[in-house]
């Protein structure tokens, strides 16, 4: 497998972004924390008063969807041009090519993690008491992995064609952001839509870290069911989708 | 495809590179769809969207056995690039094609692939060195080294951006060279930095040369190829048109490129024989507006009572030719028309350099050979027995005058052309004068 051979490389590869990333602002890596933490103001007092009285910790419940959201947006847009912003390490040596986007994913992974942490105290601040069960935390942060890498990869491989893939993109985020439920609670949804609403695997990833993270509650077996199945399918399709692209990545970039 | 393995002993035959049926076709698309609309636009319209092909390589097979050297030479666009990017696994081969490559494999295509301007020079040498395919431990065992061999151990700290690009190849240089292959590819890449660094480099090639490495060198410079390489392959349009012992390929490749050169040298300016007529002196006409005959070359011009109608190069057994050595017999033969009979007509050539130095202007009246009379055609030769110019482009006056040497009857400035291509003759400058050195001590 490409991982092993090449972890010296990916791990590199992983620092340097991270790096680059934090080193090229100010502010650095608090633009990482303030992001997630304005929005969730604004979003506060928007919808405080539409779901404030059926949502307790409003507060908590938008920032836990919004840093899950996070690692979706940032991990998938990033990694879309994995491929074409490093044309060098594909047009001039030989690397699978895979690596390029999986470190993009795995540095996306470190900066969610790191959100995360940040929203750990923050529960204590607002008087939830964490149990036990945010040692499912990492457990849920795998599984959300393979959905993102999955996609990332048909998205950097496809973007490589079509240059216009970051603008379809960038709707389809934000189309997503609301078709998510980060903002409005998942009751909101009227019953006989439920079922299609509930085909986003995020929109149960949402839920499951609420779950743990703010109602102590265990999540639904099934829930974690149909999250790796979306993880398995994803990766697969996404490895496809990229393996048969990139034997003309060279001659497209 | 391209399969890794290692050099195990259970590989008796010595290869290390197994090139088999390589092709590769480019698809250049008439008007370029790199948007996604632009396709689904395209679907809905129906129109087909048509490319051209271009064969970069054609049916491309050999072997390249352990330790050897191997030089890659041709034309630009001879396909040696996409030929080093496919045996690098950069590109892939068309249907069909395969490539082998025993052992571990560096491309030097460009040096420092990978680099962070943003980080610095010690991280850049980390990250660079895992682009190469080193391990944690053989990146810190050789981290110093690097640093010492490209002499930047005091910027370790600083940001890349801030390296002159001088700095910038000795650092990409350095760690490149550091990761210790079995299999070099590189591309024209030796000339980094200053001499004295430029002296390192090629110290360093001969290591790897020394060391056993089998390496494949991409480069115009044909000597380098020669001295370097055992064997050479010499591509034409994407074929192996010579392979072989290195200095034979390039003796082949030397001589094809002699008879292109011919051939476009040999296309000297036609002369336009404006009959009805005579070529209009430089000196202001100053007649009546004439509507525009065809105007007079800027380089020719002459009353035309005798025309130089052609200037041919020979050497001296008659052949035909544009591409001399130096010391070799130089014969410039000028055809001439007289429509009259005109006395003591005065032949004159003159021999400059392309970049302007006049070297030479006789003519007959100088050197005391002046015809009688002339009429009708005929044919003046202006003949150097040993050519005495070194290496370079030589552009040929032909002219034609009257007696007094003031009205030119025909004055071809500057208008043939031939080379000097010697390889074996090196010296700078212009001339060759023959000399001999001795020694001694006082």
């Amino acid at each position: 497998m490409y991982f092993l051979d090449y972890k010296e490389l990916i791990k590199n590869l992983v620092i340097s972004d991270l790096k680059t990333k934090y080193s090229s602002s100010i502010l650095g890596f608090a633009w990482s924390m303030l992001n997630p933490l304005l929005m969730m103001l604004v979003l506060y007092f928007v919808f405080s008063n539409v779901f404030k009285s059926t949502q307790e910790h409003f507060a908590l419940y938008l920032l836990i969807g919004i840093t899950a959201w996070r690692f979706f947006a940032m991990g998938t847009s990033m990694a879309m041009s994995s491929i074409v912003g490093k044309a060098s390490l594909v047009t001039k040596i030989f690397i699978p090519r895979e690596i390029l986007t999986l470190s993009v994913v795995l540095s996306a992974l470190v900066s969610s993690l790191l959100e995360f942490l940040v929203l750990i105290p923050l529960l204590f601040i607002f008087g939830v008491t964490p149990s036990l069960m945010i040692l499912l935390f990492p457990l849920l942060h795998i599984l959300y992995f393979p959905i993102v890498y999955g996609i990332a990869l048909a998205l950097a491989s496809l973007y490589v064609y079509y240059r216009d893939m970051n603008q379809i993109w960038d709707v389809l985020i934000q189309i997503g952001f609301f078709l998510s439920p980060i903002v409005y609670p998942l009751s909101l949804i009227p019953e006989n839509y439920r079922f299609y609403y509930m085909l986003n695997p995020i929109t149960r990833l949402i839920e499951m870290y609420r779950d743990v993270l703010l109602y102590n509650k265990l999540p639904e077996l099934m829930d974690l069911g149909i999250v790796i199945l979306y993880g398995i399918v994803l990766l697969i399709l996404g490895s496809l989708l990229f393996r048969k692209l990139s034997s003309r990545f060279a001659e497209e970039i | 495809m391209i399969l890794f393995q290692p050099p195990g002993p259970k590989e008796p035959q010595q290869d290390a590179i197994i090139v088999r049926n390589v092709s590769k076709r480019f698809h250049i698309p008439h008007e370029k769809k790199t948007k996604f609309f632009e396709h689904v636009a395209g679907i809905i319209k129906g129109k087909s969207s048509g490319y051209e092909e271009f064969s970069a390589l054609k049916n491309i097979s050999f072997k390249v056995k352990k330790g050897e050297k191997l030089g890659l030479v041709g034309e630009n666009g001879s396909g040696k690039s996409t030929l080093l990017k496919i045996l690098s696994g950069v590109l892939q081969s068309d249907n069909g094609g395969s490539v082998k490559v025993f052992g571990k494999i560096a491309p030097f295509l460009e040096l420092g692939v990978g680099f962070q301007p943003e980080l610095t020079a010690e991280e850049n040498v980390r990250l660079y060195g895992a682009v190469m395919g080193m391990s944690k431990k053989e990146i810190e065992d050789r981290f110093d080294g690097i640093f010492e061999f490209a002499e930047l151990s005091r910027f370790k700290q600083m940001k890349l951006k801030n390296f002159s690009s001088g700095m910038y190849m000795r650092l990409a240089f350095a760690t490149a060279t550091a990761t210790d292959p079995d299999i070099l590819l590189i591309d024209e890449v030796l000339a980094v930095g200053d001499e004295a660094f430029q002296k390192k480099c090629f110290d360093k090639m001969n290591e790897f040369k020394m060391s056993g490495k089998t390496i494949v060198l991409v480069s115009h410079d044909l000597e380098t190829i020669k001295r370097f390489c055992d064997r050479a392959i010499l591509l034409e349009h994407g074929k192996i048109v010579s392979m072989g012992n290195s200095e034979r390929v390039i003796d082949d490749y030397r001589s094809n490129m002699r008879i292109i050169e011919e051939e476009v040298l040999k296309k000297q300016p036609e002369i336009i024989v404006l009959p009805e007529s005579p070529l209009k002196p430089v000196e202001v006409v100053h007649e009546k507006v004439e509507p525009p005959k065809i105007e007079p070359p800027k380089d020719r011009w002459g009353s035309g009572e005798i025309e130089i109608t052609q200037v041919r190069f020979y050497d001296q057994n008659g052949e035909e030719k544009y591409i001399f050595r130096t010391g070799e017999t130089l014969v410039a033969r000028i055809t001439y028309s007289a429509k009259k009979r005109i006395e003591k007509p005065i032949f004159g050539i003159a021999i400059h350099r392309n970049d302007g130095t006049h070297i030479t202007g006789p003519n007959t009246k100088f050197h005391d050979n002046v015809i009688e009379s002339v009429e009708g055609d005929g044919i003046v030769e202006y003949i150097i027995d040993s050519l005495p110019l070194l290496n370079g482009t030589y552009l040929f006056t032909a002219a034609v005058y009257d007696f007094a040497c003031v009205n030119a009857f025909d004055h071809h400035e500057r208008r043939f052309k031939f080379k000097v291509e010697d390889e074996k003759r090196k010296d700078y400058g212009i001339f060759y004068i023959p000399c001999r050195w001795k020694y001694g001590t006082e």
